[in-house]
């Protein structure tokens, strides 16, 4: 009889238990859908807490535009920056100065409950302002198709929206192995990417820049392989190192920059000039890290490879 | 007699020895760059150019198109403007009778980078001659701008003492500079290759641009060489060289527009470089003497080494990367103006 009892306490201690661990598991999924505080880690390793989800929103990058976008949270964003241009329905958002014109007192007025901001092309004093004024700040890093993806994640998480941004990520994931896989066994041509032209001082892009990845991911060798992030080069490392096929993203020193790279005086022995190889790439596309570095992928495919 | 003979021909060794130099140091600048090419190729390349002697055909074609259209005109191209700064640097020393005199410090430099960003931001171009049109507008504003810094220094002391003169450039400088700055900040598209133009810099300079300054480089030495016996004279002060027959007026007036020929067309390709046409007539004076019969040949032989070498030293001394040379020239040049400053005031006190 005892045993019996015994048996009985510890069989129903078991179902309490189990009760108690789905009623937790209950309310974790609520919490996911209601109302209630989340907080997320942005890329300088802050923890932003939010208290509801954000619904209007200043960007002030062009890439996070294009992710918020992307997120299908393009009428969550009551302003963007000067530079978001991408998708066409920009157009019909209030513009902002960024960057080192930034004035913290227009976004204040735009009284939004969260601001995007890029970290390259802002200061922390910056962030600071903003968040003193009780709006929430994320802030947003990626040199890299990896970041890339984090930073998709990290802006998911703060839409709630994170199955979206799951599906974002597979689909370039997809989209660079199919990318790949086309690629592989074809022969490797040697790219030069001009980020400035030679009257500014050339600049092109070496390792750790998307540029570098993209080009390696479509099995070109970028001929800045061995240059760390974007730097000056000069003009007789380009002639000396020959490339195959040359890029230019820089759409708004000279009319005609294609004309003008096949026109300059000591190029003309160059593979690229030589075979007309010349090409100018989406500057847009080829720079901001998010979902249209897919299109910038196959645009060098495409003009490399057809 | 004897000490005369001595002379001519000390004289004559310092001019072989600065072209001596010269040639060695236009060799060195030429060899020297991020893709590696030996000083015995680079010479074979030179001489095979220059003077059609040699055979090349077995270097590699690149490394001779390197040294053609890449290096060798921006050799000559710093070459040139540090001649030409230097010798419109000596002129305005000779002619304002002041030390501290020259193109950066009067202001010239400044007013003539104006010009050419005025030209730049509104895509103004002059008829007939539209590649002319920023060197045209920077010798035009660099003669505006002296001009007036002359007459505002004669209006505020009559003597144009030394110190007034220099107060009054650095003055018109900054005021052209912060129209510059408005400029910039209004133009925005166009603000990366402004910007990069006004830190002075010979990178990815093509013979052309040798071409573009090689005209008004002849016109502006020929024209200031002339005036070596009327700059002599003014040495001696205004009233005395009118005494002895000078038409100071006018001879004032075509040296002044020679100056901003010189340094008009120098800020043109290259931005403001400063100190050039301070530091080198001091180098030169100490080395020949006062007279302007020399002083002004042999600082346009020294000009060149110096800018030559100061262009080599900005491209080298961090590379890959590269230095605006403007940094280098006035590092060394604002050390020098101190010192010159100092010693001046020390004599008078």
């Amino acid at each position: 009889m005892k045993k019996l009892l015994a048996l009985l306490l510890v069989v129903s201690m078991i179902f309490t238990m189990v009760a108690c661990e789905k009623s937790a598991a209950k309310t974790e999924v609520s919490s996911d859908k209601s109302d209630t505080t989340y907080s997320v880690t942005d890329s300088r390793g802050k923890t932003v807490t939010f208290n509801k989800t954000p619904e209007k929103i200043i960007s002030l990058l062009p890439s996070d535009t294009e992710i918020v976008y992307a997120l299908g949270f393009g009428d969550k964003l009551i302003a963007v920056s000067e530079y978001c241009n991408y998708p066409s329905d920009t157009e019909n958002k209030k513009k902002l100065a960024s960057g080192s014109k930034t004035s913290i007192e227009s976004i204040i007025a735009e009284q939004p409950d969260l601001v995007i901001f890029g970290k390259m092309a802002q200061t922390e004093d910056q962030f600071k302002q903003v968040e003193d004024a009780g709006i929430n700040v994320i802030v947003t890093e990626a040199t890299s198709i990896n970041d890339t993806y984090l930073v998709i994640e990290m802006l998911g998480k703060v839409l709630r929206a994170s199955e979206k941004s799951a599906e974002i990520i597979n689909g370039m994931k997809k989209d660079f192995n199919d990318i790949k896989t086309q690629v592989a066994g074809k022969s490797s041509y040697k790219v030069y990417v001009e980020i400035s032209p030679v009257i500014h001082g050339p600049w092109s892009c070496g390792k750790g820049t998307f540029q570098d990845e993209l080009l390696t991911l479509v099995g070109a060798e970028n001929i800045f392989y061995d240059m760390d992030g974007w730097q000056k080069v000069s003009e007789e490392q380009v002639i000396s190192r020959n490339p195959d096929y040359i890029f230019a993203t820089d759409m708004y020193s000279t009319p005609d920059p294609i004309g003008e790279i096949m026109g300059r005086t000591s190029w003309y022995n160059i593979n690229a000039i030589k075979n007309n190889k010349v090409f100018s790439a989406d500057a847009d596309a080829l720079t901001r890290p998010g979902p249209r570095l897919v299109d910038a992928a196959k645009e060098l495919y495409t003009k490399i490879y057809e | 007699m004897d000490s005369l003979i001595k002379a001519n021909v000390s004289r004559k060794l310092i001019y072989i020895c600065s072209l001596i130099l010269f040639i060695l140091i236009f060799l060195l600048s030429v060899s020297i760059g991020s893709v590696k090419i030996s000083f015995l190729d680079t010479l074979r390349i030179v001489m095979n150019k220059f003077f059609a002697i040699g055979d090349i055909s077995e270097l590699q074609s690149n490394l001779v198109i390197i040294i053609e259209k890449v290096r060798i005109p921006r050799v000559l191209l710093s070459a040139l403007v540090g001649a030409a700064l230097s010798v419109a640097g000596t002129a305005m020393q000779g002619l304002l009778r002041n030390p501290l005199a020259e193109s950066s410090t009067l202001g010239v430099s400044t007013g003539g980078a104006l010009g050419a960003v005025i030209t730049m931001a509104i895509g103004f171009e002059i008829p007939f001659f539209p590649s002319y049109s920023i060197t045209i507008m920077s010798i035009l504003f660099a003669f505006l701008t002296l001009v007036l810094v002359l007459t505002l220094s004669y209006k505020i002391s009559y003597t144009l003492s030394s110190s007034t003169i220099i107060l009054t450039g650095v003055i018109v400088s900054m005021f052209a500079g912060s129209l510059i700055s408005f400029i910039i900040t209004l133009s925005e598209e166009k603000l990366q290759s402004i910007v990069y133009w006004t830190m002075g810099s010979f990178s990815g300079r093509g013979f052309e641009y040798v071409w573009l300054v090689l005209p008004f480089f002849i016109i502006g030495v020929l024209g200031l060489l002339r005036y070596s016996r009327e700059l002599n004279a003014f040495a001696l002060g205004e009233e005395k060289a009118g005494y002895i027959g000078v038409k100071t007026k006018k001879i004032k007036i075509m040296i002044m527009i020679f100056v901003s020929i010189l340094v008009g067309v120098s800020v043109s390709v290259s931005g403001t470089i400063a100190f050039v046409g301070l530091v080198i007539p001091h180098i030169t004076r100490m080395l020949i003497g006062p007279n302007h019969k020399h002083l002004m040949p042999l600082s346009l032989i020294i000009g060149a080494i110096f800018l030559m070498l100061t262009d080599l030293i900005s491209r080298t001394i961090l590379s890959p990367m590269e230095l605006p040379i403007g940094v280098v020239t006035s590092l060394i040049g604002s050390i020098i103006f101190i010192n010159i400053f100092y010693a001046q005031r020390q004599k008078q006190g």
